[in-house]
């Protein structure tokens, strides 16, 4: 269990953004404060039965962010990219920056997806809804959410194993950025990781 | 070589290996290594990572599971008889007497993607009383990777070597990976990987990468220049094939019998590996070696 909520929290690239545009996630990043990417934004993170934790942009270069986290005593960093318009990450390329993968874009509509090749197989992340009302609880809130569809063919590698995972949804929110990601096991039990509190939108 | 030939070819190759994989499967050695992994009262490092996907990963104590065990067979299960400096698993079945399965050392460390990776590994195994599998591995760890692995497997007819090597310089490095298979001093399995990788806070990842394997009578020789390869194209088979070479060649003479190629399959939203042939034409790989599907279904 400690495993797979590590790698939720490996594959949880970050945080978070503002308006819209097409973008591959490669572009340069104009004004990177004024992005969810902002040096010192934090989530506080969330799991039914382990500590509480929080991951930090603690580095932003042109919107490749740098996160870092504690989980079991020990921390980790992750690397993702923010830009104005989505969030990016580079799971599946190892933390190739040539390689960002769409985790979400803000603008995208329901049946958007955006697929990452591995060999043979593929990565898919397809948009399967998007609040027209506030409906999802965060912290005394309620927010509007665009939902994002993982799914994982068996056997792919995130760090050097197999990803845990089948399915991940994730939930994101414009203004506060990850909200809740809800991961598959192949035996069909579920982890879920949600965060309730951030500064991002401070 | 033209078609026919090609296919000719292919189909020595695909044979010499389904004959390997059943000679190894019928070897003793394996028969009881098999054993015991199906068994999962052994204490072995290895059968806790037998279900990494749904399943937690624990260290593995070696100091505390030193002892005797001996195989209840009525419960089939390895009970503890004694203490001792190792771990000695002794079992008799219908196939093998007075066998024992001997792990004399074993230290792990914690990577980042694996709580267990085995540092130092010593291990015999003995069947019907005569010693006939010798199992060592070392390998060093920094900036938590694997830096050197150098693993040997002998039994007194052949022998599995595996060695890797990898290097770092800022955020770019390499990566050395030797293997090889030898029976009765033949080496009829020989291969070497040369990668260039770099390196991220996840880990590293692959620039280009050249091997070669030299399997039986045939060459698979290939270079990928993996950077290059656009996983988020709209055509990745053609980013793919575009940037990859494999020719798998017959010797001597480093005949090409194909290449091999990422295509649409036939329903056309999925992508598989074929073999394209001298005249273009391309046949679903595992048609003539489909011993190769495993191997190409490992990720990067």
């Amino acid at each position: 269990m400690k495993k797979t909520i590590f790698s939720l929290l490996t594959i949880f690239s970050l945080g978070l953004l503002l308006s819209c545009d097409k973008d591959t996630g490669l572009e340069d990043v104009a004004d990177p404060d004024a992005t969810l990417g902002k040096v010192g934004n934090y989530w506080n993170l969330k799991s039914t039965g382990y500590a509480n934790s929080k991951i930090t942009i603690s580095s932003n270069t042109n919107g490749e962010v740098v996160g870092s986290y504690t989980f079991n005593g020990k921390t980790y960093t992750l690397e993702g990219k923010i830009t104005e318009n989505g969030i990016y990450d580079f799971v599946y390329s190892n933390g190739d920056k040539s390689k960002p993968f769409t985790l979400v874009k803000f603008d995208a509509k329901v049946g958007d997806k955006w697929e990452y090749k591995v060999g043979n197989q593929t990565v898919v992340r397809k948009v399967v809804h998007k609040s027209t009302e506030d409906d999802t609880f965060y912290g005394p809130m309620i927010i509007k959410t665009i939902d994002v569809e993982e799914t994982i063919p068996e056997g792919v590698q995130v760090k050097g194993a197999a990803s845990p995972f089948t399915k991940i949804l994730w939930k994101f929110n414009h203004k506060f950025g990850f909200i809740m990601a809800t991961g598959t096991r192949a035996n069909g039990s579920i982890v879920n990781l949600y965060s309730d509190d951030t500064n991002a939108n401070d | 070589m033209d078609r026919e030939e090609a296919i000719r070819s292919l189909k020595v190759l695909n044979s010499d290996f389904t004959n390997f994989f059943t000679r190894a499967g019928e070897m003793e050695e394996l028969q009881a290594l098999r054993f015991l992994w199906d068994h999962d009262s052994v204490p072995l490092p290895f059968p806790q990572e037998k279900y990494s996907a749904g399943h937690p990963w624990s260290p593995y104590d070696f100091g505390a599971s030193r002892g005797v065990y001996v195989l209840d067979s009525l419960q089939g299960l390895f009970l503890p008889t004694g203490a001792d400096s190792m771990v000695r698993l002794r079992f008799s079945t219908a196939d093998f007497n007075e066998s024992e399965f001997v792990l004399e050392k074993y230290r792990a460390a914690t990577l980042s993607s694996r709580p267990d990776f085995p540092l130092e590994m010593k291990a015999r195994l003995h069947l019907n009383g005569q010693e006939r599998l010798v199992i060592s591995h070392t390998a060093v760890v920094e900036d938590d990777l694997p830096l050197y692995i150098l693993t040997k497997v002998h039994t007194p007819e052949s022998a599995w070597n595996y060695s890797l090597h990898r290097t770092r310089d800022g955020d770019n490095g390499s990566l050395d990976m030797e293997t090889s298979l030898a029976q009765k001093g033949f080496t009829f399995i020989d291969a070497h990987m040369n990668a260039l990788v770099g390196y991220s806070a996840m880990g590293y990842y692959f620039r280009d990468i050249s091997f070669t394997i030299k399997a039986f009578d045939h060459l698979i020789e290939g270079t990928i220049h993996y950077g290059q390869i656009d996983p988020t194209a709209r055509d990745y088979a053609r980013s793919f094939n575009s940037n990859s070479e494999i020719l798998i060649m017959e010797l001597p003479g480093r005949k090409v019998a194909g290449k091999l190629i990422l295509a649409p399959t036939p329903q056309g939203d999925l992508l598989d590996y074929y073999i394209r042939f001298a005249d273009d034409h391309q046949v679903h790989v595992s048609e003539y070696l489909p011993f190769l599907n495993p191997l190409l279904n490992m990720k990067l």
